[in-house]
């Protein structure tokens, strides 16, 4: 799960990428090696224990897909469908998520700490165990999710939705929140301050 | 190595187990309670269990030992002696060991709890209540709180960004996030929480 192997070009210390036995900088053709990938990921409907870190990828469809121990760290994600698709102890830290739709996921033990969301929808999803720490998220909605045990500490949160969520054991403590809906949430169930952190 | 999370009600704690398919064996940390599916992922891989990790023994972090020694034949690692009469293997600071092909590596975090450990295994860390994402855990005086920050500021010097983080409670997380954004490792968060303990010694 997440292991990370040495490129096989001599003397090279980065790790592989997309699954290829070389690293970016190595691989003959990386636009191919990604290509390959996912052809092989959207063939058999799941991904389990594939690294997709420093992927960099404009448009694709992952819709209804499995994603198991899956590492999309350092990723850069414009315009992917993840709708419906199922996520498992997936990392996504320090990834950069443009316009990606993540509506109606089912998402659990996921982080996405330190990452930038920009117009993404999480919307009616469930969103258990996922940790949205220090993430720039602008311009999105979270709305009709539960968020059950989720948090979002230190994060900047702008022009964002969060209508009809469920916040119970949600850790609630954005460092800048600008322009929030929370309207038919149970937001006040939500952990805001460290009084009330009870682990 | 596969893991898997269990999400115990009990406490709301986590419970992993570690798979190592090459030698058909599996570790659990902190089995906060026993339930089928955690039996069924051991038996239907033909997981032997060869031990149990317990990062520090609060009940909810430990309460499906008993069970699991009913079961199976584990060695109990813990920097405890004993807990609820089964005998562990007492790790300190800084000590090594292998078990179902890995290398594990305890480190000694105490702070929320004095026997609170962190194993260390491969590119994860198993954090126990010592640290979670975005916080560290309750102490009971800043003293406490100041220690374990200084411990884990230490301890966790020279493991990179990208090692992930199961804590025993709530999401994971990695520890370059964690250096970033964790409100209980920054330095003047054991004198922000003096008023809140001194209320009760005034």
């Amino acid at each position: 799960m997440y292991r990370k192997m040495p490129c096989g070009a001599a003397g090279c210390e980065e790790t592989t990428f997309a699954g290829s036995p070389y690293c970016r900088t190595h691989h003959p053709s990386p636009q191919e090696a990604v290509k390959l990938l996912i052809d092989g990921i959207v063939g058999e409907r799941s991904a389990i224990n594939i690294d997709f870190s420093r992927i960099a990828l404009n448009v694709g469809d992952f819709s209804r897909i499995r994603f198991v121990g899956c590492n999309f760290g350092k990723t850069s994600l414009s315009h992917i469908m993840f709708t419906g698709a199922s996520f498992r102890l997936c990392f996504f830290d320090t990834a950069c998520l443009d316009s990606c739709d993540f509506s109606g996921v089912d998402m659990d033990f996921c982080s996405f700490g330190d990452v930038d969301i920009f117009d993404c929808s999480f919307e009616n999803s469930e969103l258990i165990h996922v940790n949205f720490d220090g993430s720039r998220i602008k311009e999105s909605t979270f709305s009709s999710s539960n968020l059950y045990d989720s948090r979002f500490i230190l994060s900047d949160i702008e022009n964002s939705r969060f209508d009809d969520c469920d916040f119970k054991r949600v850790y609630f403590m954005p460092k800048k929140a600008v322009s929030i809906s929370t309207v038919g949430s149970n937001i006040t169930e939500a952990v805001k301050d460290m009084e009330h952190i009870y682990l | 190595m596969k893991i898997y999370q269990h999400y115990s009600i009990y406490g709301f704690s986590n419970a992993y187990i570690l798979g190592n398919e090459e030698t058909s064996s599996a570790i659990i940390v902190d089995p906060a309670e026993v339930t089928t599916t955690m039996i069924d992922q051991i038996e239907h891989k033909s997981y032997s269990l060869k031990a149990i990790l317990i990062t520090h023994n609060h009940i909810h972090h430990c309460r499906g030992l008993k069970t699991l020694m009913r079961i199976y034949e584990p060695a109990v690692y813990a920097s405890n002696k004993k807990i609820f009469d089964i005998v562990c293997r007492k790790v300190r600071d800084q000590d090594s060991f292998e078990e179902a092909g890995f290398s594990i590596k305890a480190l000694a975090v105490p702070g929320h709890s004095q026997d609170s450990m962190i194993y260390s295994i491969g590119p994860y860390l198993f954090t126990g209540d010592a640290l979670h994402a975005g916080i560290i855990g309750k102490t009971t005086s800043s003293f406490n709180a100041q220690a374990l920050f200084e411990r884990l500021e230490t301890k966790l010097q020279g493991y990179p960004d990208d090692t992930m983080i199961f804590p025993g409670h709530g999401p994971p997380s990695t520890l370059g996030t964690e250096k970033k954004f964790n409100l209980g490792l920054r330095s003047d968060y054991a004198e922000r929480l003096h008023p809140s303990y001194d209320f009760f010694v005034q």
